[in-house]
């Protein structure tokens, strides 16, 4: 109940807000601003970046979580309650091995499933994202350039991402394969 | 004729006496009843904002610019001295509004695309759903962020982008179950008694698609909220004055140093909105428990 509390209200929080949230406790209560200074490249600042990205990652972060969550939790119920749950219980196997081996790689596949399908959240979450927290980034890019009615910029902008959502989906396809050896690709 | 209704129907669950039992499961979800409690609220308040014993939402009073909670103002003022509680109320009005409007136009179309693809089946299934899968190949809010860039700002081209993203997934979700239900005896039966395709149709598998089509309109209708929610935050809904939440959430953030009541009322709003939705589709879900249809 706790846990499905926590998902739907993952699931519930704008991330829009969360974002503005963030910034107000970073700059007004805790005088910590990670953004000053603008982004600096992993290359050449490693920790600079991480601490740059840090919190936009959070705030993109914390709805896919509750999905990620939701969806886990109901394929783990439909995996526990199949017959090889029972046969790996009774050959005498500790719990972890049957939870983590046997059920939890199987009900992965739906997990990841929608992974893939929240890779399409994150790439237009994160226009609003990288607007709060001033992220030089393919999507505050995008937004700019709907603003300022740049249609070549907003063609390339929508194909890159349909590029790395087709591209991801595709991983996701081939992940299937890994996780459940009995799928088979021609 | 076959009065509609087929006869001991367990499995599609909410037809056999419409009413009572589904009811009773329905008291006994807690978070079916506290998400209806919450959505009830909110369009209460959104129906009678006119009504209420607020101040305008509209009228500056600068010198109370960015005045804190008080008694007389409940949630501050904003940074042109505008009621807060009022702006917030009446800002449920419009996002509820474009939320059912455009959920409404969804969830018609939708249906009417999912079930004449399923019930008609051959090519116009084909090429109907290969069209809605075209929509689906687009992350769905870049989708409507899209659609209503290329239309111009304004809460009305922010109801269609809504109804063109969620038409192809209710289509989707229709179509299922009616393929379905086509095969059903009680189908075939009204066919064999000579009832034309129209019939069969609106009085027989229409009222099947209800627990279906319930549980994915509460859904839409969080997801709408969100969308018109951060559309209007990038400025893209209702053009100021009008009090939408995004917009005034995205005002608040200029002021965030000042006034940071500015931006959590408003973020509120619109995450109780949300919630609320979800609950209540959630336990609507519990309650008609749709997956009784596509066994």
């Amino acid at each position: 109940m706790a846990a499905r509390t926590f998902g739907l209200l993952g699931l519930s929080l704008p991330n829009f807000w969360l974002g503005t949230l963030f910034v107000l406790l970073l700059a007004r209560y805790l005088r910590w601003m990670p953004n000053t200074g603008g982004y600096t490249g992993f290359a050449l600042d490693p920790w600079a970046n991480i601490r740059f990205l840090l919190f936009p990652a959070i705030t993109l972060g914390v709805a896919m979580a509750a999905v990620v969550m939701r969806t886990a939790r109901s394929a783990m119920l439909d995996a526990l309650a199949a017959d090889y749950i029972r046969t790996a219980r009774a050959k005498g196997l500790a719990a972890v091995v049957v939870v983590g081996r046997h059920a939890l790689r199987n009900s992965l596949i739906v997990v990841v499933t929608i992974l893939g399908v929240q890779a399409g959240y994150l790439l237009s979450g994160a226009v609003v994202v990288e607007e709060i927290f001033s992220v030089p980034g393919l999507g505050r890019m995008l937004l700019t350039a709907i603003t300022q009615r740049d249609y070549a910029l907003v063609q390339g902008a929508v194909l890159i991402v349909a590029v790395v959502f087709v591209g991801v989906n595709t991983l996701v396809d081939l992940a299937y394969g890994w996780l459940d050896p009995r799928i088979r690709y021609q | 004729m076959a009065g509609g209704r087929p006869p001991g129907d367990a499995a599609l669950g909410t037809r056999p006496r419409p009413g009572s039992r589904v009811l009773r499961r329905f008291r006994r979800n807690r978070a079916a009843i506290t998400g209806g409690v919450i959505v009830g609220l909110l369009a209460g308040v959104a129906l009678l904002a006119d009504r209420l014993p607020l101040r305008s939402p509209l009228q500056m009073r600068p010198p109370e610019r960015m005045a804190g909670p008080s008694l007389a103002a409940p949630f501050g003022a904003d940074s042109f001295g505008r009621d807060l509680l009022s702006r917030t109320v009446h800002g449920a009005r419009l996002s509820l509004g474009v939320a059912i409007a455009s959920v409404a136009a969804a969830l018609g179309g939708g249906t009417l695309l999912g079930v004449v693809a399923g019930y008609a089946g051959g090519r116009t299934d084909q090429v109907i759903m290969r069209t809605m899968d075209v929509f689906f190949s687009f992350p769905a809010a870049l989708l409507a962020l899209g659609i209503v860039a290329a239309l111009g700002p304004g809460s009305e081209h922010v109801v269609l982008a809504i109804a063109v993203v969620y038409t192809p997934i209710f289509a989707r979700v229709v179509r299922g179950p009616v393929l379905a239900l086509k095969e059903r005896e009680f189908v075939e039966a009204t066919r064999a008694l000579g009832a034309r395709g129209s019939a069969v149709v609106l009085r027989h598998i229409v009222p099947n698609l209800g627990s279906v089509l319930i549980v994915q309109t509460s859904v839409a209708l969080s997801w709408a909220v969100l969308t018109e929610a951060s559309l209007s935050f990038l400025g893209l809904s209702a053009q100021p004055p009008a009090p939408s939440w995004g917009a005034m959430l995205n005002e608040g953030r200029q002021n965030l140093e000042l006034a940071p009541h500015l931006a959590v009322f408003p973020g509120v709003a619109i995450m109780l909105a949300v919630l609320g939705f979800n609950l209540l589709g959630d336990g609507l879900r519990d309650v008609l428990d749709p997956r009784a249809v596509a066994q």
